[in-house]
């Protein structure tokens, strides 16, 4: 989580930000490495939107500070600043060209005409825009128009490229081409970029680092292997993939549940005996089929649903339900009744009960 | 290292100093707050304070202001409830796409806004008075106008365009997909109008009514030219001041109509405005509505055409009045008429650059004070923000008195010079301009604005790159209103002016209490012509991209 | 292109600037200071004499038309600062409350000795320039339809008659001049009290009192009405542009001296005496004459065409102390009782 000084392009230390009673932003600390794609993730309403809007300084916060190679942005404009942001809506300005609202920005640091009109055509022909400059927006196709912004951003040549939710207006084939498309230009250009989504597929898909927001607060911060793999919490392995969630108890050295007894994964923390515990268990972890003695559970089909690339089961087991994914159904029958479950217990996640994780997530699944 | 000076706390004067951040914003909010302050309020302030315990005693136990307060109410009331109808009538006609001529009712319907509002009185006596064309060359009628049903009248059609212009945009909003459900279920003909148009249409209706009320309490020239024994309080303020020199009366009776005008107004905005039932779902993208029987189509359009031809003929003989020698006596055509009124007077030019100027600088003030009460944030926003619209209830006759009394004396001694009359024109029509602006604003995103910022742009820089490109239809249509209403305003300013700043409109009513029809007329069509030409030169030059009254 | 809309829009702010500028300022000055003059008679004629004026001496003169009451309240309100420089053509009633008040200068005109003495006053506040004349104004072609040929009124008694109920218009003493050159002639044929007596039978075929002191006889002019109560100039104006009227002098005729006056502390004081100088001049007098058709206080100016000599006319005594000092009351109580 944190870096050095030397290291960190952005720092944000301890930021909170409140409208009316609530608190938007309620502390939150994060460094962004030098050109690294660092997405915030959360669902909407934890804040992440108005992170972004901190750092570009349309919002002011009411305590901690944002410093861009350690100097504080306290007080600074966003005329000022020198990030850049690429809008949901994307912002183009309706009364200008394409040329123009590209140009705009280094219009207004007084470039000459031949070297604007020079650095514009260039732009364009990166973004896939030639031909397009004398069009104007409500002319353009929704992807067109996001590579316009994304244009319009970085041809000032930002320290730190803003993004708040670019691909949320887009259909979904076109969004999985275009984050591509997005990676690809940041990754060449090298430039530090701050990456808002709820979407956490295209988190995993393009980020160097990932934190997950909610309430105002960020919950992990990593890699989008480790954020997966190794979930800090409850919350965050429930909203970044799927997952199962389970309340367990701790009885002498293994897990009850309902009628079963499990062996405590190994790195459990020291808990003590009657203390309830939250499993979480990702259903591609779990096999339909006899497993080593220690993992095996027996459960009931509840449902099933014939998904094409897998069939998803419900089961019920000790009492709560586990969606467990069958991949590659072809030719095989749809199972039902009792069954046998296996996994492999270091890929299970276990947390005190006391995590705010709302068990609700279990059935969102 | 940066640790140290990270964890700082910001208290709520971020605001303050978002502010000092901008000291041109600074300064603009500053400007604004002071011309409305000195300009808008301090003369109504100034009125309120005029009169002594025993005007304002006078005025709720006098006989004589009782009877005209009664007076004008009762001509408020009636002339509100025709020119509401008369209104819809044209309204519901030009909607219907089986209208014949429904382009023409258009047109006819908004001639009244572009010329003087009293220039119907005086039509009206060419045209129907003891020796008017028609009621006496015509039809060789004998009958009296003079009077409330005269006056009646001549307010209905002089003030109905009001109503029009907004129920138009009412009626139009209206889902007519509404109509066809209802006549899917069995309803139609009157009951579907009764039941489906006429409710829906109810706020409009009211709204429209608490527009021309005001209109109609505060009507000046119309009742002076028409009304004979019938007075009301507007010309009686005038009464006050010409013959008596009484100005705290004056003031009291322009006070006495003060607040009636403020009740509608607040009515109309606070309370009417939220209840639309109007479909927001972009513009025109609708089905025609479905068609009306042939009886009613008919009936409309007759109605219609009648009213029309009244009109026209209304402007049609102060052209002709202008140019004949003697009305009534001696049909010759002469120029005569226009010699020393058009020609060579200053009347008309200075109605022409006083109107002009107020126009320009109104624009701009409105769309600037606009900008920073919705784009800024400060103390005191919603009192600038009413301010901005209050002159739209003030009476004519309650701003010129305000303007003699607060404007005699130095520091801000403006009586005697045409800046007076610049500031009541520029003052008075800044509502429009205002909410023209406001409404433009509310369709940019503010992410257009966040994104010129965001890439550079200070503050003025974004105003002048984004903001005005984008709002540019309601300042032109700001430009346009003030203009015409400015050129044509007469009870604001009639007590404002000086030797060397005479208006047209001022010397049209003097000329035409005299009995110079001919050279009343001249000047009254020389001033409509103005307007017109004026307009249509402007038009010429923006490329015709004007939306000008829904036309 | 972006240019071309930075381009209109700059240009299209300068633009506006520059017509603001240009029409803010003041319209070219002439070489000297222009004239201020409050007129009280035919806006029409005062725009004929400003135009002479200039032509004249150079200087310009700009005026505003006012009503007498108008005058009145005007320079009150201003003397703080006066605005204007001259005020001309008033009834010298309400000259003499000015006088009073001190809002005026006294100006002993050269042209005093060109007309008789008892026109102009004797401390030199005012200094007359035309004598008019009251009268009945009948419309000919009406009375003909509607009372055949029934004699038309000689007196003013001959005006109550029933017959005329809501067929006569006059005008309101509050506002206009003629107003009360009208009311204050009544009481100096009858008496105060008797005058009263006659105003409130006569208010009985009022239609109704008017603003302007000339509307009544336009009204009839235009057959609105049948008889009205008016200045003689009116009328014979009318008549001389074809209008259908008949102008009758009763015995007991009102009259009044329009006359020109100096505001004290006017803002161009010198151009202001230069004006009254040149307007009492025989050119500008015959041109008021003419135009307006008013009688001449100079002998070397002619009759105005279809005036009745002065010799045949029965004025009434007018006492113009009494006349001043008496308006206040006189209106206020008018006022009060006649609503019309």
């Amino acid at each position: 989580m944190s870096m050095d000084n030397t290291t960190a392009h952005v720092r944000i230390d301890g930021v909170v930000k409140r409208f009316g009673g609530t608190e938007a932003v309620a502390g939150v600390s994060l460094d962004i490495g030098r050109g690294s794609l660092t997405t915030v993730l959360g669902p909407s309403g934890c804040g992440k939107t108005t992170l972004l809007r901190l750092i570009a300084g349309f919002v002011e916060p009411d305590a901690g500070d944002i410093l861009i190679d350690g100097v504080s942005q306290r007080g600074l404009p966003p005329y000022l600043r020198k990030t850049s942001t690429v809008f949901q809506e994307y912002a183009l300005f309706p009364h200008m060209t394409v040329f123009d609202n590209v140009a705009y920005g280094l219009r207004l640091r007084g470039l000459s005409r031949t070297a604007l009109t020079e650095k514009v055509r260039h732009t364009l022909s990166l973004m896939q825009l030639e031909g397009l400059e004398a069009r104007y927006p409500r002319e353009l196709s929704g992807g067109q128009q996001q590579r316009v912004a994304l244009a319009r951003s970085l041809i000032v040549e930002p320290e730190v490229l803003l993004m708040d939710e670019p691909l949320s207006n887009l259909d979904a084939k076109l969004r999985v081409s275009v984050r591509e498309e997005i990676r690809e230009i940041q990754r060449r250009v090298g430039i530090t970029t701050l990456y808002v989504t709820h979407d956490q597929e295209e988190a995993l898909a393009i980020s160097d680092t990932i934190a997950v927001m909610q309430g105002g607060k960020v919950m992990q911060v990593g890699t989008p292997r480790a954020i997966y793999e190794q979930p800090a919490d409850p919350f965050v392995a429930a909203f970044v993939g799927q997952v199962n969630l389970l309340r367990a108890k701790i009885e002498g050295g293994s897990l009850r549940l309902g009628s079963l007894l499990l062996p405590l994964p190994a790195n459990t923390p020291v808990l003590e005996s009657g203390e309830e515990v939250i499993l979480a268990l990702r259903p591609e972890a779990i096999r339909i089929g006899a497993g080593s003695a220690g993992s095996e559970v027996q459960g009931e089909v509840v449902s099933r649903t014939y998904l094409g690339t897998t069939v998803r089961y419900r089961i019920a087991v000790a009492g709560q339900h586990l969606t467990v994914d069958d991949p590659d159904p072809a030719g095989r029958p749809l199972l039902t009744g009792v069954l046998t479950l296996s996994f492999d217990p270091s890929r299970l996640h276990l947390w005190p009960a006391g995590s705010d994780a709302p068990l609700s997530h279990q059935d969102s699944l | 290292m940066a640790k140290a000076t990270a964890v700082q706390a910001w208290s709520g004067s971020s605001r303050v100093r978002a502010l000092t951040r901008d000291p041109l914003g600074l300064l603009a909010i500053v400007f604004v707050v002071g011309c409305l302050a000195v300009f808008v309020i301090f003369p109504v302030v100034r009125v309120l304070a005029q009169p002594g315990l025993t005007e304002w005693w006078r005025l709720f136990t006098d006989p004589r202001w009782l009877r005209l307060g009664g007076n004008t109410f009762l001509i408020a009331v009636l002339s509100t409830a025709s020119a509401v109808a008369l209104g819809f009538l044209f309204a519901y006609a030009t909607s219907r796409p089986d209208v014949p001529l429904r382009h023409l009712f258009k047109l006819v319907a908004i001639l009244p806004l572009v010329s003087p509002p009293f220039v119907g009185g005086l039509a009206f006596i060419l045209l129907f008075g003891r020796r008017g064309l028609v009621t006496y060359s015509l039809l060789g009628l004998s009958g009296d106008i003079y009077g409330w049903h005269g006056l009646w009248m001549v307010q209905t059609l002089a003030f109905f365009p009001i109503a029009y212009l907004s129920l138009a945009g009412v009626l139009r909003r209206i889902n007519p997909t509404l109509e066809y459900a209802a006549q899917d279920l069995g309803v139609h003909g009157l009951r579907l109008f009764c039941t489906v148009t006429l409710p829906l249409a109810t706020p409009g209706l009211a709204s429209a009514a608490l527009l021309v009320g005001i209109y109609a309490l505060s009507d000046f020239g119309n009742p002076m030219l028409v009304g004979g024994a019938f007075k009301v309080l507007a010309t009686e303020t005038y009464t006050q001041i010409t013959g008596w020199g009484d100005i705290g009366m004056a003031a009291a009776l322009s006070a006495a109509l003060l607040l009636p005008s403020l009740v509608l107004f607040v009515l109309q905005r606070y309370w009417v405005e939220g209840r639309s039932y109007a479909t927001i779902t972009g513009k025109g993208s609708f089905a025609d509505p479905p068609p009306m029987s042939p009886a009613v189509r008919w009936v409309v359009f007759t109605a219609c055409s009648l009213v029309a031809l009244v009109l026209l003929a209304t402007y049609a003989v102060v052209f002709v009045g202008a140019f004949a020698r003697t009305w009534g006596v001696n049909w010759r055509p002469t120029l005569e008429n226009f010699e020393y009124t058009v020609f060579r007077g200053s009347q008309l030019w200075n109605s022409i650059r006083f109107a002009g100027t107020a126009a320009l600088g109104g624009s701009f003030f409105a769309v600037i004070a606009a900008f920073l009460v919705h784009r800024k944030r400060f103390p005191g926003r919603a009192a600038v923000d009413f301010a901005a619209v209050l002159p739209a209830a003030l009476p004519g006759t309650l701003i010129g008195v305000g303007y003699i009394l607060a404007f005699n004396t130095p520091p801000l001694a403006l009586t005697g010079t045409g800046a007076i009359i610049v500031a009541a024109m520029l003052f008075r029509t800044i509502p429009v301009g205002y909410q023209a602006a406001v409404a433009g604003l509310a369709q940019i995103a503010p992410s257009i604005e966040e994104g010129a910022a965001d890439l550079g742009a200070r503050p003025l820089r974004t105003f002048w790159d984004v903001t005005l490109p984008l709002i540019r239809s309601a300042f032109t249509s700001a430009l346009i209103f003030t203009f015409i209403r400015s050129m044509n305003t007469l009870s604001a300013v009639v007590f404002l002016i000086s030797p060397g700043n005479v208006v047209a409109s001022a010397s049209i009513l003097a000329l035409a209490e005299h009995g110079d029809w001919g050279q009343a007329s001249a000047m009254a069509a020389s001033l409509m012509s103005a307007v017109f030409l004026l307009l249509l030169a402007f038009r010429l030059i923006t490329g015709g991209r004007l939306r000008l009254f829904e036309l | 292109m972006r240019t071309h809309h930075l381009r209109w829009r700059t240009l299209s702010f300068i633009g506006s600037l520059a017509i603001l500028a240009m029409a803010l300022a003041p319209p070219v000055a002439a070489q000297t200071k222009p004239v201020m003059v409050y007129g009280v008679i035919h806006e029409y004629t005062l725009a004929r004499l400003m135009q002479k004026f200039e032509r004249d001496t150079g200087t310009k003169a700009d005026f505003i038309r006012l009503s007498a009451g108008e005058v009145a309240t005007r320079v009150q309100a201003e003397r703080q600062s006066p605005k204007g420089d001259v005020i001309f053509g008033i009834s010298r009633a309400i000259q003499e409350s000015m006088k009073a008040q001190g809002l005026l200068e006294a100006y002993k005109t050269p042209r005093r000795s060109e007309i008789p003495a008892k026109y102009a006053d004797p401390d030199g506040y005012w200094t007359g320039s035309a004598l008019t004349v009251q009268g009945i104004a009948v419309n000919t072609e009406r009375w003909k339809k509607e009372m055949g040929n029934a004699p038309m009124p000689k007196t003013w008694e001959d005006l109550l008659d029933p017959k005329y109920k809501d067929l006569i218009v006059a005008p309101s003493p509050l506002s206009s001049g003629t107003g009360f050159t009208f009311i204050v002639g009544q009481f100096f044929r009858l008496g105060e009290e008797k005058g009263w007596e006659y105003l409130k039978a006569l208010d009985k075929n009022v239609r109704f009192y008017t603003p302007s002191g000339i509307a009544p006889t336009r009204m009839v002019a235009a057959g609105e009405f049948l008889i009205a109560v008016t200045f003689a100039h009116d009328a014979l104006k009318a008549i001389s542009a074809g209008y259908p009227i008949a102008l009758i002098h009763p015995a007991g005729v009102s009259w009044d001296i329009g006359s020109a006056s100096l505001i004290k502390n006017g803002p161009n004081p010198e151009g202001g005496k230069k004006f009254i100088d040149w307007v009492l001049g025989r050119d500008p007098i015959q041109l008021i004459v003419d135009l307006n058709f008013e009688g001449s206080l100079r002998s070397d100016v002619s009759l105005p065409m279809g005036a009745t000599p002065l010799e045949k006319l029965d004025l009434v005594d007018y006492k113009l102390d009494w006349a001043a000092q008496n308006r206040q009351r006189l209106l206020k109580q008018f006022g009060e009782q006649f609503k019309k």
